[in-house]
């Protein structure tokens, strides 16, 4: 046995990579549809603050992720947004990643279309501007000062729901979907912490961790935390969508990882009282 | 000259970052809009900067193809890349769709270039973590086993097929007439000793960031103006 | 909760001129006070007065106008049930007492007709500037099915404030450990501190001595933020230290950056630290050069040229999001001495697992007072020492104080319940 161990451990990395490959387009052509998803307490937080806000709230999303994240965020987006659309909310999208300005725009009209929401009067996409959190400080004073036009170019105060909507403490709510910074520790420190707005968001795995302080000092309700997240939420609106046909690559992914790690070690035990052990 | 380099620097950097932190605990309209003003003076400022990298990644590449030193041609794709982009951008007048809803020319750069290549350098993150957990995750000490079997159970956790497995057919529920979940055990293992061990990080690092503030802002730390003292 | 009573009462219709109630049966409403909101731009009143034993029933009105004899406006209602002093948003040491005895509204404009008016004139969009704040006149009206009472009217202004005491607590905070650093800074003028090992900054000449054996280069990133991050400025002054190593030992350096800023600070203080070695003529002004801001653009640049041109060392300096793995990973494949340091708690495990050393959280910012032994530098490691200890025995003692009051009863209560202990409410300003 020692003799395979060793050169198991003396693997080229690239068998390991083809490995994952495998595990994750595996379940991409052959449906598993394994069970055994409910919501966690973060999700049906954030899905119940959406559900029970009186009809017609102001909502802001901030899509604060660019295309690399796309497939941990997008999904959370858009279930996020169906929800918020069903619920009739009026909805103020914009980013605070330039890169995402075209995805974010496509996720918002894609969603509203299937709403029937009408641009101007149910939802807005302000699209991007430069400044990281100087942009959360200048729409905390005058969101038509910071953002004088829209994504479109069309004046902001001209469209009929900004004219309601002039500071971010307006808002009953914001919403931001981050893979980092500028993201949600930004909207924190640098609006509903200064300017008493409620927060909450999604981000992607490997995130999850660190926000999570934020739920549970209060400075944010509920966090939808990567595919699976998205996935939850998709449940608890009866839609399923991207995340929930992910959830499966996702699965097996993680149990090859655990695979790995449980062979590597038995392999340093068996390896390691002999001569040329790792 | 010494003036202009050293000392109006550091009195823009200590008026500034005094006013800035005092305005918090000033209420008045005139705080606000000075605040507003100094947030637009960063975004003009940081605007003018990209104007600096821009320069930097134009001399750097056409050094590197005129002296045709080695991966010379990387730099070609690179200034080639930089100006399709440009010139796309300008000429789809920077929409990523035409006014007949079809995807524009800049449009389809974005969705057929830009996502894919960086969903594809964020996917290979994946199969990093794969070869370091293998390679370089070893219970070699007390500590490390402990490290170990808490990324296991984390990992199983985020599986709701674990679940499943744990209270659907193994029918694990009570734990000392506790209902107990797997899920439930990943959320105290994240919110609980994790959580306590990232807050202290988060104290110690908010700490070393005020006071380096405070360095910056009284002058004590100049290094960042080039050199020491 | 304001906001809604404001909905509410918009989808309501609430016609301008509200017609004064007649007054009849209601007993007078006791404790009536409107004062100036204490720590605001003046932009708002707020109203207080005392439960009342129907209240149930009755629902209170705050009118306004901006004379003494009317037409009044709606500013604000509420039901009797609802909007007391202990939800009044003010620390404990501001605005009424907390309780729910007294009722509390603040005002900060009112309906008039279709248009909504603030008690603070709006800018003027073209000259920026603002009428003066006129006088106004308040009154609290209570209604109920069994009749109504209203409070005879109040004249009142709302006024600016110079400090918001709110803030008290933060703005204390801010000045004790500011005179906590200074404190130490001016004592480690006077004498040698102590700064324990850090073995990561220990291994920076084995790094620089390395790359000049092998006449490989020394990679050194600043991490992915601006230069508003604390971090990154970490980071710009270990870049100088190491940079004066390598500039003594003739090695190359290259630093890669995602801000342009970074990488303008970063030329300089590399310049001077080829001067201060005494090599001036060997700097080289695009050892520092900006690749892209894009993340994963610019992982890809750094990662491709670690492959080709296989650094003797690699530093990982500020912060850092889901690029690090990819970049350590890489340094890691070519051979490469790693040195991280980041603050980026959630990036930690993975520089951990990929580099030889790793500077953790707060040892990044101390990295410039080791390096340099500067003993203002070395002053404010013991400054934010002494703060931490603060924070540390705050945390033990309020943390014992809160689980022996779990068990501790006094008069049927328990006093010391997590939110009953002002120390608490102080800490958090609520």
């Amino acid at each position: 046995m020692e003799p395979f161990f060793r050169k198991l451990l003396a693997m080229d990395r690239r068998w390991i990579f083809l490995c994952l490959g495998v595990a994750v387009i595996f379940p991409t052509f052959f449906k598993l549809n394994l069970p055994g998803l409910k919501a966690s307490p973060n999700v049906q937080a954030v899905y119940d603050l959406v559900e029970n806000m009186p009809e017609g709230s102001k909502v802001l999303v901030s899509f604060d992720f660019d295309p690399a994240s796309k497939p941990e965020l997008a999904p959370q987006a858009t279930a996020v947004l169906r929800h918020l659309f069903r619920k009739k909310h009026k909805v103020v999208a914009m980013g605070l990643w330039v890169t995402g300005v075209t995805m974010a725009k496509d996720i918002v009209s894609r969603t509203a279309a299937e709403a029937n929401a009408k641009y101007g009067e149910d939802y807005v996409y302000l699209g991007w501007k430069p400044g990281n959190f100087a942009v959360i400080e200048n729409m905390a004073a005058d969101i038509h000062n910071c953002f004088p036009k829209d994504n479109d170019g069309k004046e902001t105060a001209s469209l009929p729901m900004m004219k309601g909507i002039r500071k971010l403490s307006e808002f009953d709510l914001v919403v931001s979907l981050a893979a980092g910074s500028p993201g949600i520790d930004t909207w924190i420190a640098y609006g509903s912490d200064k300017y008493h707005f409620k927060m909450t968001g999604g981000t992607t795995a490997v995130n999850v961790a660190s926000m999570a302080q934020y739920v549970q000092a209060g400075q944010m309700t509920g966090l939808i935390g990567a595919m699976r997240g998205a996935a939850e939420y998709e449940m608890l609106i009866n839609q399923k969508g991207d995340a929930a046909a992910g959830m499966d690559a996702i699965s097996l992914g993680h149990y090859l990882i655990v695979a790995l790690v449980v062979l590597g070690n038995v392999a340093y035990f068996v390896t390691r009282g002999s001569k040329g052990g790792a | 000259m010494v003036f202009l380099k050293r000392q109006l620097p550091l009195l823009i950097c200590f008026v500034i970052g005094t006013v800035t932190a005092l305005q918090y605990y000033v209420p008045t309209n005139f705080s606000a809009e000075m605040s507003e003003g100094l947030s637009n003076w960063y975004i003009i400022v940081s605007m003018f900067a990209a104007l600096l990298g821009f320069v930097s990644v134009g001399m750097v590449h056409t050094k590197k193809i005129q002296r045709q030193e080695p991966g010379w041609a990387y730099s070609t794709l690179v200034i080639l890349g930089f100006l399709a982009m440009v010139i796309v951008g300008f000429v789809s007048g920077g929409k990523e769709t035409t006014p007949d809803g079809r995807p524009s020319s800049y449009g389809w750069l974005y969705n057929c270039t830009l996502v894919p290549l960086q969903a594809t350098m964020f996917a290979i993150l994946g199969f990093y973590v794969a070869s370091a957990a293998f390679r370089s995750f070893r219970a070699k000490s007390f500590d490390a086993g402990v490290l170990l079997a808490t990324a296991v159970i984390v990992l199983l956790g985020n599986v709701p097929f674990t679940n499943q497995v744990w209270a659907g057919w193994l029918g694990i529920h009570d734990v000392a007439g506790v209902k107990i979940e797997m899920t439930d055990i990943v959320s105290w293992l994240i919110g609980t000793p994790n959580a306590a061990a990232r807050r202290g990080v988060t104290f110690g690092v908010a700490l070393g960031a005020i006071a380096t503030s405070l360095k910056i802002i009284f002058g004590i730390e100049r290094a960042y103006l080039g050199g020491g003292d | 909760m304001l906001r809604v009573l404001w909905l509410t009462a918009l989808a309501a219709g609430i016609a301008a001129a509200q017609e004064t109630p007649s007054k009849a049966a209601l007993p007078p409403v006791e404790g009536v006070a409107f004062e100036d909101v204490p720590a605001d731009n003046g932009a708002a009143i707020q109203a207080t007065w005392k439960k009342m034993p129907n209240d149930a029933e009755v629902t209170y009105r705050i009118m306004v106008a901006t004379s003494e004899n009317g037409p009044w406006f709606l500013a604000a209602e509420t039901p009797g049930t609802e909007n007391f002093s202990q939800d009044d948003g003010y620390p404990f040491w501001m605005g009424p007492p907390k309780n729910r005895e007294l009722h509390y509204l603040a005002v900060d404009g009112y309906q008039a007709g279709e248009e909504r008016v603030t008690l603070m004139p709006p800018e003027d969009p073209k000259t920026k500037t603002r009428k003066p704040t006129p006088d106004y006149w308040f009154k609290l009206v209570a209604e109920s099915p069994a009749g109504s009472w209203e409070s005879p009217a109040t004249k009142l202004k709302p006024e600016w404030n110079l400090f918001n005491w709110a803030r008290l607590n933060v703005f204390l905070y801010m000045l004790a450990f500011a005179g906590i650093i200074l404190a130490f800074i001016q004592i480690a003028r006077g004498r040698q501190l102590f700064i324990r090992r850090i073995a990561g900054l220990d291994a920076v000449d084995e790094a620089v001595g390395r790359a000049t054996e092998m006449g490989k280069p020394i990679f050194y990133l600043t991490g992915r933020n601006g230069i508003t991050d604390v971090s990154t400025v970490a980071a710009t002054l270990i870049l100088g230290e190491i940079a004066k190593k390598v500039a003594t030992y003739d090695t190359t350096i290259k630093v890669p950056h995602t801000d342009p800023i970074v990488m303008a600070v970063c030329q300089e203080i590399t310049r001077e630290s080829y001067i201060a070695a005494g090599r001036p003529d060997s700097f080289k002004p695009d050892s520092n050069f900006f690749v892209t801001d894009d993340q994963f653009g610019y992982t890809a640049a750094v990662d491709g040229m670690m492959v080709r041109e296989k650094p003797a060392a690699c530093f990982y300096m500020g912060y850092y999001y889901a690029e690090s793995l990819l970049l350590a990973e890489t340094g890691a494949s070519t051979g490469a001495i790693q040195v991280a340091g980041t603050d980026a708690d959630h990036q930690l495990p993975f520089f951990v697992t990929a580099c030889d050393y790793t500077l953790i959280g707060e040892e990044l910012y101390a990295a410039g007072a080791y390096l340099s032994k500067e003993p203002v530098l070395v002053g404010t490691l013991r400054g934010q020492d002494i703060g931490k200890a603060v924070i540390l025995a705050a945390l033990l003692v309020l943390t014992a104080v809160a689980t022996i009051g779990q068990w501790v009863t006094v008069g049927g209560k328990k006093p010391y319940k997590w939110s009953e202990i002002w120390v608490f409410d102080f800490l958090k300003g609520s």
